[in-house]
């Protein structure tokens, strides 16, 4: 994204530069090459809003760009780097446009020198003159490349935005956020180191605004100005809430994870955090001297905060705006809320195989080691021969418990022993619907933290919502279609997009089906995910898992003792360098794979 | 060496008068919060419609938290709970929408029963029910509200206060710190209110509530507009609106406010009289290790939607430029302060040292002169009563002085645009020995 030239800067920056290695020899300067174009963002309701955003490009050619954005990209700008320089070019089109240009309130630009409404810059030569843009301006010819550098850039969070007309562009989309920490994983300094990192940056649109860009109506008597401001959607990293919302991923369990907050909206915002309290360490990127301990932070208009949370418990935690912008337009249920998702710090999902006995791999290192904490264990096997297997968390997140399905019938290790003692120590469940060929599943259908049961019947899913491990049918429990139609697909279930919620899919000669937006029906990509993963391996089966401990399920197959796992979880196979291939179960015939905490 | 006690000496016969009127009414301890305690930190609460009063004579359909079988009340009810106790709130919903209760500042509460919602558990419209479980772990001002469809709910009334007593001295402490030490303390749960909203619910048009559009037109203190706000707590006058804010101190006793963010507007609540000291936020500290030491003075406070902060006032007449008792030193009228004590003419309990014994500055006007108000004694000396035209000064029997304490938001003064009402109540100093009504 970043890149290192003496090429394309200019004289006076390679001479600042040069000073500035003179005063330290590690001194570098970050370079990004940014167009504003126009772009268009869909609301939940359907309504198309014409934005203007940054598109970043890769050199100053401006011929190999990204799509723009809103808010534009992200400038991280590496703690090496102590001056930071944004070419810019203007490719606004339209019925109305505007040249544009870029600041950042709390870092020092090189220059700063203001143009006026009759187009001159520099100093006021008459009173008529009032200010147009901040800093020199960007024409909207696609051709002039106009640079903004910052020098001595100081450690933080911020917000970039157009200094050109910003009652016009900063609404329209002109803004982003740009970061630099004083070191790796630094915010500021060794106190307010971080492991991970979510940016929140809020915003708004009033469509009114943009419609009148979009007709050149606007600053015309049907839309003069933006004096009757009144924001019907609400924004946070540029999109408002909606069912298909997916969470942020944001760290695991005990670690540190670094909040940005931003708000380039023209209302203060108070985003508030459900069952955590944040340390909020910073504001406008200075960092206070003691971080101060919140569940609610005050977000004024332009203004940046910064703040840690360590969350103690996985799971989803909904960051609100408790201005209750919580509508899209007049519809509840959308606007500035975001969803966290804090996954568990354990171990990846480990690997077992069962066959009359239980083989786990308690190591995690792929293979059969026959001495702990690999583990041989027989729960149930004395008492159900030709059982199905089953594992979850039964009595809550952590360590993963054994049990067995047979013909509706559930035997569940859930004082996690190892053994079948019988209820009520263990658990005995008669989940009795479907056919007799149905197949048990289970999951987190709820996200309640407790791995509840269900079973697949050719297409038809039966799942215990409510937990008691007895079907009670709608609407205690749940049905869902996803299969039918694909006589020889077998369930799997796992967290797909690490909602904190087990979501199912189907598996069928080596394509797999996914429910990633959790309706419970097969929408088709890009709603829902297909992958082709095991295409070939004939005795191949399904087995899914949380291989690298993030926090969200992948997929893998197993063929006769070989595992296939999909490591970077683009669900095809890249081969062992990239995903991973395990050995573990050759020899004994007809064993079904597992995955879990062991 | 003779003092003047001239205007002391009139409290006694106004104090019995009161004592006797207090010995009849006083149902609550001096200086508590009123709320619901249970033994076991269990709690009922049900979501269901009333409606409020309010004194331009509105009456507004609301959403609110019963407690148990109660009525509707705005705010729902005040719960108040021990540190580390472990609270459980069962939630009935007689509502047509599904409703629930989040707990910002509490950790881990798990829900039970109930349909799943975006924030938490949610009970069924029409008779469903969800249970929430925490463990209070820190002391603090806190609220709830609900998470279902807040921006809508929580405008509906759906909201309230919680209150979780420290570990050390619970009932004169609101922190595990001296710092924190009040004698008497109050609630200020502030919220806005767009009437419209209310109207369109009440007629079924719910469809239509446009938040996008909100323009409060009435705002509360503890779910009343002034002047109810100064009404007696749990009035039969306003059943659903059992809470009242007047807040009463003795000179040099310390005033707990606590304060809550319950609408979604920013309310700048200002102290008359002197500053407060903000020592907590969100239900924690101000602190760099050391009691409340980042705390901040301030006469006018900004409170945060959805948040809290706790602050101690106190007042001792300092700086009022006279002897607010009427002392004087007979032997050597210049001698004030120190050398007024030496001259032996002691101070009263939380008189302030520097304007003992100092004249009043002025002469007061005539009366033909002054309009009144009913908090005027008549007379610029604490607990005493000047001569006043027949019916003024009905509200203050114990010569005290009232302070207004409001949102620095001048236009939320208003009831539906008429002024005085709004986000607006007294702040009484009674002079010592004067029995505290409130509330």
């Amino acid at each position: 994204m970043i890149t290192y030239t003496g090429k394309k800067i200019t004289e006076g920056f390679l001479l600042a530069l040069v000073c500035i290695l003179i005063m330290n020899g590690t001194s570098r300067a970050a370079e990004y090459w940014l167009r504003a174009e126009v772009t268009t963002k869909t609301m939940p309701d359907a309504s198309v809003i014409t934005m203007w955003g940054f598109a970043q490009c890769t050199d100053g050619t401006y011929t190999t760009c990204g799509a723009a954005t809103v808010p534009g990209p992200t400038l991280s700008v590496p703690p090496a780097d102590s001056t930071l320089t944004v070419h810019l070019r203007n490719n606004l089109t339209g019925a109305y446009t505007e040249p544009v240009s870029i600041i950042i309130p709390g870092q020092k630009a090189s220059s700063y020198v203001p143009v006026w409404t009759d187009g001159s810059p520099g100093n006021r030569t008459n009173l008529t003159q009032r200010v147009r843009s901040f800093t020199a301006e960007t024409p909207p010819d696609n051709t002039t490349t106009v640079d903004y550098t910052w020098t001595g850039l100081k450690a933080g969070t911020y917000l970039y935005q157009s200094g050109t007309h910003p009652a016009v562009q900063v609404q329209m989309g002109l803004y982003g956020s740009m970061t630099r920490d004083a070191a790796a994983g630094q915010a500021y300094d060794s106190a307010t180191t971080y492991n991970s990192e979510v940016v929140l940056l809020f915003s708004e649109i009033d469509p009114a605004l943009h419609t009148a860009v979009a007709g050149g109506t606007y600053g015309t008597a049907s839309y003069p100005s933006t004096y009757n401001y009144e924001p019907k959607y609400f924004l946070i990293n540029g999109a408002p809430y909606s069912a298909s919302s997916v969470p942020l991923t944001a760290g695991t369990v005990g670690s540190r994870t670094l909040l940005r907050i931003l708000n380039a909206g023209l209302k203060p915002r108070v985003p508030v955090i459900n069952g955590l309290y944040l340390s909020v360490i910073a504001e406008d990127g200075n960092k206070y001297l003691y971080p101060k301990e919140q569940y609610s932070v005050l977000l004024a208009a332009g203004k940046t905060m910064d703040a840690l949370m360590v969350p103690a418990t996985p799971g989803n935690y909904a960051i609100y705006d408790r201005r209750l912008a919580l509508t899209n337009a007049a519809v509840s249920g959308g606007g500035m809320l975001a969803v966290l998702h804090v996954s568990l710090n354990g171990p990846a999902s480990q690997i077992g195989v069962f066959q009359n006995a239980w083989y786990l791999d308690g190591s995690g290192n792929g293979s059969w080691d026959g001495t702990p904490p690999d583990s041989l264990l027989a729960f149930g096997v004395n008492i159900l021969p030709g059982a199905l297997p089953v594992t979850g968390g039964w009595a809550g997140p952590g360590t993963t418990r054994l049990g067995l399905f047979d013909s509706g019938t559930w035997y569940l290790d859930f004082n996690g022993n190892g053994v079948w003692d019988g209820t009520p120590s263990d658990r005995l469940y008669a989940f009795n619907v479907g056919t007799p060929g149905a197949v048990p599943v289970t999951g987190d259908w709820t996200g309640s933290g407790t791995t509840r049961i269900g079973v697949y019947d050719s297409g038809i899913w039966y799942l215990d919502l409510n937990g008691n491990g007895a079907w009670n049918g709608l609407p205690l429990d749940g049905t869902h279609t996803f299969g039918v139609g694909l006589p020889g697909a077998v369930p799997v279930t796992g967290d797909w997009t690490g909602s904190g919620t087990t979501r199912i899919g189907v598996y069928d000669s080596g394509t797999w089906y996914l429910d990633l937006n959790g309706n419970g029906a097969w929408d088709g990509t890009p709603g829902d995910g297909m992958y082709t993963f095991g295409v070939g391996l004939s005795g191949a089966v399904p087995v899914t898992g949380d291989w690298t401990g993030n926090g969200t399920t992948r997929v893998g197959v197993y063929d006769s003792g070989i595992w296939y796992l999909d490591i970077n979880g683009n669900g095809a196979w890249d081969g062992t360098l990239t995903d991973r291939q395990y050995i573990f179960g050759v020899g004994l015939s007809g064993s079904v794979p597992l995955s879990g905490r062991w | 060496m003779r003092t003047n006690r001239r205007l002391i000496k009139q409290i006694p016969t106004v104090l019995i008068t009161v004592a006797v009127f207090l010995a009849c009414g006083a149902l609550h301890a001096e200086g508590a919060i009123e709320g619901v305690v249970s033994a076991t930190s269990t709690f009922t609460l049900t979501a269901r419609t009333g409606y409020v009063s309010t004194p331009d004579g509105g009456s507004y359909l609301m959403w609110g938290y019963a407690n148990g079988p109660g009525p509707m009340q705005y705010p729902g009810p005040t719960l108040i709970v021990n540190q580390g106790a472990v609270v459980t709130v069962n939630l009935n919903n007689e509502l047509t929408v599904p409703v629930s209760i989040v707990f910002p500042g509490q950790k881990a509460v798990r829900s039970t029963g109930g349909i799943p919602g975006l924030m938490t558990n949610e009970a069924p419209a029409g008779g469903g029910t969800v249970s929430y479980t925490f463990t209070a772990s820190q002391p603090g001002t806190y609220t709830y509200y609900s998470g279902t469809n807040p921006d809508l709910q929580i405008e509906m009334g759906l909201v309230g206060a919680l209150i979780v007593r420290p570990a050390t001295n619970p009932g004169t402490q609101a922190y595990n710190h001296a710092d924190s030490q009040f004698d008497h303390e109050y609630l200020f749960l502030l919220s806005e209110m767009d009437p419209r909203i209310h109207d369109l619910v009440a007629t079924g048009n719910m469809a239509q509530v446009d938040n996008t559009t909100y323009f409060p037109v009435l705002w509360f203190i503890n779910g009343r507009a002034a002047p109810d706000t100064m009404a007696e707590a749990n009035s039969p006058l306003l059943p659903n609106q059992p809470y009242n804010c007047m807040p009463m101190m003795h000179p040099g006793e310390k005033i707990l406010l606590r304060m809550i963010g319950a609408g979604r507007d920013f309310h700048p609540y200002h102290t008359h009289g002197n500053h407060h000291r903000v020592i907590a936020r969100d239900g924690r500290l101000l602190s760099s290790g050391s009691g409340a030491d980042l705390g901040e003075q301030a006469f006018t406070t900004t409170v945060i939607p959805g948040s809290t902060a706790d602050a101690i006032f106190s007042w001792t007449g300092e700086k009022l430029g006279w002897d607010m008792y009427g002392h004087s030193n007979t032997v050597d009228p210049n001698r004030i302060g120190a050398n007024c004590v030496a001259d032996g003419v002691a101070l009263e309990p939380g008189e302030s040292l520097a304007d003992h014994c100092k004249p009043f500055p002025v002469v007061l006007p005539s009366q033909q002169e002054l309009t009144f108000g009913q908090f005027y004694s008549g007379s610029p000396f604490l607990g005493a009563l000047g001569g006043l035209p027949p019916g003024e000064g009905g509200f203050n029997p114990n010569g005290g002085f009232f302070y207004m304490w409001h949102s620095h938001a001048e236009k939320e003064l208003t009831n539906n645009d008429i002024f005085p009402g709004g986000m607006l109540t007294m702040m009484l100093i009674e002079a010592p020995g004067v029995p505290l009504m409130n509330p």
